[in-house]
C-alpha cells in the first residue's frame, strides 16, 4: 500500500482501536481523543495540487479546468516517463521538440515541434482541445435527453386533451423515433489474406492496453501514432480522525516555509520505536527507543510479563543531552539502560505474543496516556 | 420503475456539482466526473479482485477494494470523498458480494455524502439519443444482451452468454502453453498477445480463409510481464473467431445466435425497432473486426439457419449503431450522461437510509421479482452453470 519506509520490522505490529493490525510508521495519534489511529480510522481531503515536475502549486478552479493535468510538462506516451524538451539546430533553423530521456521516443516525426519553446507548447496545448468533438456531441445527448423529459409530459398532456384521433396522432404515439440520428452503417473494408500475411509486424510498435488507455479518446493502435500527455498533478492532503474530525496531519499551504507540515502527528514521535534484540529460548529481549523529548513512562501487561511501571529517558542528540530520573522502583525487568533506550526481558510463552503498553509523555505542559496492544510474529 | 426508463415523471433536481462517477469493471475500472465525455482514468483492478467470482463474499471483497477504491478518489479523480456525490454503476449480472462491499466502503469509511446507484446494462444507449436498442456488452465475464424498447428492460429476454473474454483468455492460454513448452502465462500477459496481434476475419478475408485455411509465417517476439521470447503462428492470430463466432449448433457459443434468440422472446411488435438499433459495448468489441463480423454473422444466421425462419424478414434491417465514442467506454459515458439529467434522486442512498434498511437489491426487486438468493437457487434447481443461462422471468 502507502508503506514507503520500514523502520518498522515486519514482525512487530500494533493493534489500532479497530481491530487491525499495522506497522509503526503507519500510524497516526490524535491528541484530542488520545489514540493511535490507523490509516483507515482517518479520513483524508485534498488541499491543494502540484505538479511532480514543475512543482508548480495549481489552485483547485485551475487544476479541474486543466482536467489535473499540468499544462507545461508532458510524459512519454511510450514509457510514461517526463519528456525533455529538446533542440535539434541545424544551419537553416532551430527546432524545439520533445524527447525522451529513457526510450528516445521523439515528437519530431508526429510534427509536434516548433520554432521556439512557447511556439512547442502551443502546439501541445491541442490536447486539451482534442476531445472536443466527444464533449460537443455529449452535451448535444444530455440536452435532448432533457427536452425529451419534458416534451413527453406535454405530448402525454396534449393527448389527453384531444376528443378526435387521427391515425397520424396514433402512430406518432406509438412509434418509436430516435431522439436524433447519428447512425451510418458499418464499412466493410477487410484486409485481404495475402496483406494480412505478409504484412511486417514488429510487436513493439503495437500499443500495448496501457498506452492505449492512458489516451482513452483515440485509443490508437500504432505506437507512432500516439501523441505526447500532460503530466497528471499530485496532491497534498490532511487528514482527519474519524472519531473527532480534527486534524492529524496537515501540510502547509504557504509552500515559503521550509517545513511541509502544519501538523504532523505521526505516531513514530510519540511512541517508542520497538525492536527485537536477542531471541532466547524461552524469553525475548525488546530494545525500546524514547522519540519524545521528555521523560516518558511505559507500563506493560502480558501474558509472562511481570506488570511493572518503567520509564525511558530522554536523549537530545544535539545538545548531546540526556534528561534522566534515576532508577525506577522496580527494575528487574531491565537488563541495559543506555541514553534514551532501554532493553528489557520478555517472556516467551509461544511464538505469536501479545503485550498491552500503557505509554505515559509529555507534551509540553499536558501529561498524555493511551494504551495500545502490540503484536509480536516469530512464526 | 427503472433505471433505464426516460418518463415524463421525472421532476426537476438533478445534481448541480460534477459527481464523481465510477464504474468497476471485471477487468478495468473507469472513474472520471459527470458531464464530461471521457473518463479521467482507467485502471486495471488488482490481480486479487480479478479473481474474485459470484461465490465471494463481501468480506472477502472488503479489503482489496477498501484500498482500491481510496486511490481511486484520491489520486486518480483527485476529489475529496467527503464532498463528492458519487453515481456507482452495477452491472445486472456483476456479484452481489461485490456491489454490497463497494457501498458499505463509500458510505462507512470513505464518508460519501449520497451515492446513487444504476443499472449499467442499460447505460450505452444513452450514447445513441433514443429509447430503443438492443444492448450487447461484450465484457470479460460474458456476453450480455438486453432488449430495451421505448425505455423498458425487457427482462425476460435477457441473455447471458459465456462466450466473453475469459474464455477466449483461458483457451488462448492453452493454446499457447502447448505451442510453447516450458512457458507459463500470466492473464495480463495473455491479453496483451490478444490486443496486439489477434483479428477477427470478415468480409474478404473471411471468404479467402475458407479457400486457403492454413498458412506458415510465425512471429516472435517479447510480449509484455514474460521474460522470453515466444512463437506465435498465424493461425493463432484468428482464435477469437472460434470463440465468440463458434459455427452454429444449439450449444455453441456464437454472439450473433445468443441475440437472436433474445430477440425471439421479445415481442412480435418491438423486433423491428430493436435489430434496426443495435448497441454493442465491452472491451471485446474493441477488436479489429468485431463489429464487422458480427454484423454478417447475423445476416448470414437469419438468411440461412431454419432455427431463425420465423425472423427472417428481420435481416432487411439488421443495424448496429456507429458512435464516435469508444466502445469500451460506453457505460461509463452512459453514467455520465444520465448523471446530469434531472430526476437522479430516486437512484440516491445516503448513510442514514443504508444503516436503518440496509443495501435494498434494486436490480432483484425491479427487473426479476427476486432477490439474488432466489436467483441463485433457481440455477441450482435447473442444474445449469451461473453464467450461461437465459432468464425466464414474469414480464414487467
Amino acid at each position: 500500500m502507502w508503506r514507503a519506509t520500514s523502520w518498522n520490522p515486519p514482525y512487530i505490529h500494533l493493534q489500532c482501536g479497530c481491530g487491525k493490525e499495522w506497522g509503526l510508521e503507519d500510524m497516526f495519534f490524535c491528541f484530542p481523543c488520545s489514540k493511535a489511529l490507523c490509516p483507515y480510522c482517518v479520513t483524508e481531503e485534498i488541499d491543494s495540487f502540484y505538479c511532480r515536475n514543475c512543482m508548480e502549486n495549481m489552485p483547485n478552479t485551475e487544476a479541474f479546468a486543466f482536467k489535473n493535468k499540468c499544462a507545461r510538462c508532458f510524459q512519454c506516451p511510450a514509457c510514461f516517463s517526463t519528456l525533455q524538451i529538446l533542440l535539434n539546430s541545424t544551419r537553416q533553423q532551430k527546432l524545439y521538440h520533445f524527447g525522451c530521456q529513457s526510450c528516445y521516443w521523439d515528437s519530431m516525426s508526429l510534427g509536434l515541434f516548433g520554432n521556439s519553446l512557447n511556439e512547442l507548447l502551443m502546439s501541445n496545448q491541442d490536447y486539451f482541445m482534442k476531445d472536443n468533438p466527444l464533449q460537443d456531441q455529449l452535451k448535444i445527448l444530455i440536452d435532448t435527453y432533457k427536452e425529451a423529459c419534458r416534451n413527453r409530459r406535454k405530448i402525454g398532456v396534449k393527448y389527453l386533451q384531444k376528443e378526435t384521433w387521427t391515425f397520424e396522432d396514433l402512430e406518432n404515439s406509438v412509434q418509436p423515433k430516435p431522439l436524433i440520428n447519428p447512425v451510418q452503417r458499418i464499412e466493410h473494408q477487410s484486409p485481404g489474406f495475402d496483406e494480412l500475411l505478409n504484412e511486417d509486424i514488429n510487436y513493439n510498435e503495437i500499443t500495448s492496453m496501457q498506452q492505449r488507455l492512458s489516451n482513452a479518446g483515440a485509443q490508437p493502435r500504432e505506437l507512432n501514432k500516439a501523441s505526447a500527455q500532460p503530466i497528471p498533478l499530485l496532491t497534498r492532503r490532511s487528514k482527519r480522525c474519524k472519531y473527532c474530525k480534527k486534524y492529524v496531519v496537515k501540510p502547509e499551504t504557504n509552500q515559503s516555509f521550509s517545513n511541509p507540515f502544519k501538523m504532523e502527528n505521526l505516531l513514530v514521535y510519540f511512541f517508542p520505536r520497538i525492536y527485537i534484540r536477542e531471541i532466547k529460548s524461552n524469553s525475548l529481549i525488546l530494545l525500546l527507543i524514547n522519540p519524545t523529548a521528555a521523560v516518558a513512562y511505559i507500563r506493560l501487561e502480558g501474558d509472562k510479563v511481570p506488570p511493572s511501571e518503567l520509564h525511558l529517558d530522554s536523549y537530545d542528540p544535539v545538545m548531546d543531552l540526556v534528561t534522566s530520573e534515576g532508577s525506577s522502583l522496580d527494575e528487574s525487568l531491565i537488563i541495559e539502560r543506555e541514553k534514551n533506550t532501554i532493553s528489557i526481558e520478555v517472556g516467551k510463552p509461544s511464538n505469536d505474543i501479545w503485550i498491552s503498553a500503557f505509554w505515559k509523555f509529555m507534551r509540553g505542559q499536558d501529561v498524555k496516556e493511551f494504551e495500545i496492544k502490540i503484536h509480536i510474529k516469530l512464526a | 420503475m427503472s433505471s433505464a426508463r426516460v418518463e415524463s415523471s421525472r421532476l426537476g433536481g438533478g445534481i448541480d456539482e460534477e459527481a464523481v462517477v465510477i464504474e468497476i469493471g471485471s477487468l478495468y475500472t473507469k472513474c472520471g466526473y459527470s458531464r464530461e465525455a471521457l473518463p479521467r482514468s482507467i485502471i486495471r483492478n488488482p490481480e486479487s479482485l480479478i479473481s474474485l467470482t459470484h461465490e465471494s463474499s463481501k468480506e472477502d471483497y472488503y479489503p482489496i477494494l477498501r484500498d482500491f477504491l481510496q486511490i481511486i478518489y484520491l489520486h486518480k479523480v483527485q476529489k475529496s470523498p467527503k464532498d463528492s456525490a458519487t453515481i456507482l454503476c452495477e452491472g445486472l449480472m456483476a456479484p452481489r458480494g461485490l456491489i454490497e462491499a463497494t457501498v458499505k466502503i463509500l458510505l462507512e469509511d470513505l464518508q460519501v455524502p449520497i451515492l446513487y446507484i444504476i443499472m449499467s446494462n442499460s447505460l450505452p444507449l444513452y450514447t445513441t439519443g433514443s429509447y430503443t436498442g438492443l444492448l450487447i456488452d461484450a465484457g470479460y465475464f460474458g456476453v450480455d444482451i438486453l432488449p430495451i424498447y421505448e425505455g423498458i428492460p425487457i427482462i425476460n429476454s435477457f441473455v447471458s452468454a459465456d462466450c466473453g473474454g475469459k474464455a477466449l483468455l483461458s483457451s488462448y492460454k492453452n493454446i499457447l502453453e502447448a505451442s510453447n513448452p516450458g512457458h507459463r502465462f500470466s492473464l495480463e500477459t495473455v491479453e496483451d498477445i490478444v490486443a496486439r496481434l489477434s483479428i477477427i476475419p470478415y468480409g474478404k478475408l473471411r471468404k479467402e480463409l475458407q479457400e486457403r485455411p492454413t498458412a506458415n509465417k510465425i512471429y516472435n517476439f517479447i510480449p509484455l510481464k514474460h521474460n522470453r521470447a515466444i512463437s506465435v503462428d498465424f493461425k493463432q492470430r484468428l482464435i477469437p473467431e472460434s470463440i465468440f463466432f463458434g459455427e452454429y449448433s444449439q450449444d455453441s457459443s456464437n454472439i450473433a445466435a445468443s441475440i437472436l434468440r433474445s430477440l425471439q422472446t421479445c415481442d412480435i411488435d418491438t423486433r423491428k425497432q430493436l435489430i434496426n438499433s443495435i448497441i454493442v459495448s465491452g472491451g471485446c468489441a474493441m477488436m479489429i473486426g468485431f463489429m464487422e463480423r458480427l454484423e454478417e454473422e447475423l445476416l448470414d444466421l437469419l438468411h440461412n439457419e431454419p432455427d431463425f425462419s420465423n425472423i427472417k424478414p428481420l435481416a432487411d434491417y439488421v443495424q448496429i449503431n456507429q458512435t464516435p465514442y469508444p466502445r469500451n467506454l460506453l457505460t461509463w459515458i452512459g453514467a455520465s450522461i444520465f448523471g446530469s439529467l434531472p430526476g437522479l434522486d430516486r437512484f440516491s442512498l445516503n448513510l442514514e437510509t443504508y444503516q436503518q434498511k440496509g443495501l435494498e437489491d434494486k436490480l432483484g426487486r425491479y427487473y426479476l421479482f427476486g432477490d439474488r438468493p432466489s436467483l441463485q437457487e433457481i440455477y441450482q434447481t435447473q442444474n445449469l452453470p451461473m453464467e450461461r443461462m437465459r432468464l425466464s422471468f414474469i414480464r414487467l
